[in-house]
């Protein structure tokens, strides 16, 4: 049993239906651009038009996370089951979130090796990301001692980035679980960076603490990791590295 | 190749081809890192497999060479197909890592043959394994010395390229 591989081919599965980003010569943006500021100057006058200029634009009514707690049929999600969320938020770039577990019969390669076990699906899924392309953006599979959860509640890490289309801000969601007796999740780096945010429960069905940070990507932070504290703020663990593009 | 020709080739060779990095870089965390890379690499261009210039498992190994040697100029694995393809590349546990020696351990020179094109491949066995004469092994193979010459100093250059030896 092993998770990297499961989980990576679990990332290469759901990426083989994603189209590839498009690289845009810088011509074509251009011309994207300027169609664009034409388009918006010409519905800001239309807008002010119809309105006389005096009353505000109602708030975009995008997708929200479902509930905590909420299952989701096996018909709307590409699991083997159905879904349970666990955890939800809406971060500043990357949008509205939730993450679902769902249960796995296992798999094996062509030459029979265990590729992850019977157990768990821990996915984290975007409902409304800028990029417009919504779905499972990652997660992995496998026993329940394979997902975070061997020193029951276990701690995890996950993570996973998102450019917003021009001007190009950049998000990574870092999202897991931790122990039940984890009080705050902190992100440090030696630069000085440091994110504290407190996790919160998942549903009474299933046990365990959840947490979703958005980082928002200006440069690297080297040697930036995550870890838990208890409620006397000492670290739960040696921590866990963060990846690109938050650190290098 | 079709995205579920990929999927095979993972199947078939995702563990080998990680023993193989992490025996040539020694750090499972760059391993897993080359690893998830050339996959995805192999993923973006595999419009652009030609099955007359080899096998799918030399063309992957291909896109690995290239890794390690982009890795070993800059002194990081890049992720250029990764941020393409929006893939996470998935953290190591403590299992993993061992999970990755192990696979290490396990990489021999038969295994890594058998990434070969079936000519250099045949040449080889039969010259370095066999300790056959270059002449007898033209005869056998029904082309000239220098051909089966060619193809030994070939196969024995990617067998370098591959791990990590200098040519």
């Amino acid at each position: 049993m092993n998770d990297f591989f499961g989980a990576l081919e679990l990332e290469l599965r759901s990426a083989r239906d994603r189209k590839p980003r498009r690289h845009v010569s810088a011509g074509t943006l251009v011309g994207t651009l300027a169609a664009a500021l034409a388009l918006a100057a010409a519905l800001l006058v239309t807008f002010a038009l119809r309105s006389g200029g005096s009353e505000p634009a109602e708030p975009a009514a995008g997708p929200r996370p479902d509930p905590v707690g909420t299952i989701i049929p096996k018909d709307k999600v590409p699991y083997e089951s159905r879904a349970l969320v666990v955890a939800n938020g809406i971060a500043p770039i990357t949008g509205p979130w939730q993450i679902e577990l769902s249960r796995t019969k296992g798999e094996r390669d062509t030459n029979g090796a265990v590729m992850w076990e019977r157990g768990y699906c821990v996915t984290i899924r975007l409902l409304d990301p800028p990029n417009g392309r919504p779905g499972p953006s990652s997660g992995s599979c496998g026993a329940p001692r394979s997902l975070g959860f061997r020193k029951t509640p276990g701690f995890s890490r996950y993570q996973g980035a998102v450019v917003h289309p021009p001007p190009r801000k950049q998000e990574a969601l870092v999202w897991g679980r931790v122990p039940d007796r984890a009080e705050k999740v902190v992100i440090t780096a030696p630069d000085g960076l440091r994110i504290e945010v407190r996790p919160e429960d998942g549903p009474k069905t299933f046990p365990g603490r959840w947490y979703g940070i958005p980082v928002r990507v200006r440069g690297e932070h080297p040697g930036a990791r995550i870890n838990w504290l208890d409620k006397h703020g000492q670290p739960g663990s040696r921590g866990i590295r963060l990846m690109p593009p938050i650190t290098r | 190749m079709s995205p579920a020709e990929i999927e095979e080739l993972y199947r078939l060779h995702a563990r080998r081809m990680a023993g193989y990095l992490m025996r040539v870089t020694r750090d499972a965390e760059v391993a897993a890192d080359l690893t998830a890379e050339t996959f995805a690499a192999a993923l973006v261009s595999r419009g652009g497999y030609r099955a007359e210039l080899g096998s799918p498992s030399t063309w992957l190994y291909g896109i690995a060479a290239n890794k390690l040697s982009d890795w070993r100029r800059r002194g990081y694995a890049e992720d250029r197909a990764r941020r393409r393809l929006q893939i996470e590349r998935p953290p190591l546990s403590e299992a993993d890592v061992a999970e990755f020696a192990r696979l290490a351990d396990e990489v021999t020179a038969d295994a890594l043959l058998e990434e070969l094109p079936a000519d250099q491949r045949a040449a080889l066995r039969a010259r370095v394994l066999d300790d056959r004469a270059y002449g007898e092994i033209a005869v056998a193979e029904g082309v000239s010395e220098a051909a089966v010459r060619q193809r030994v100093s070939r196969g024995l250059s990617s067998l370098r390229a591959r791990i990590g030896g200098e040519r």
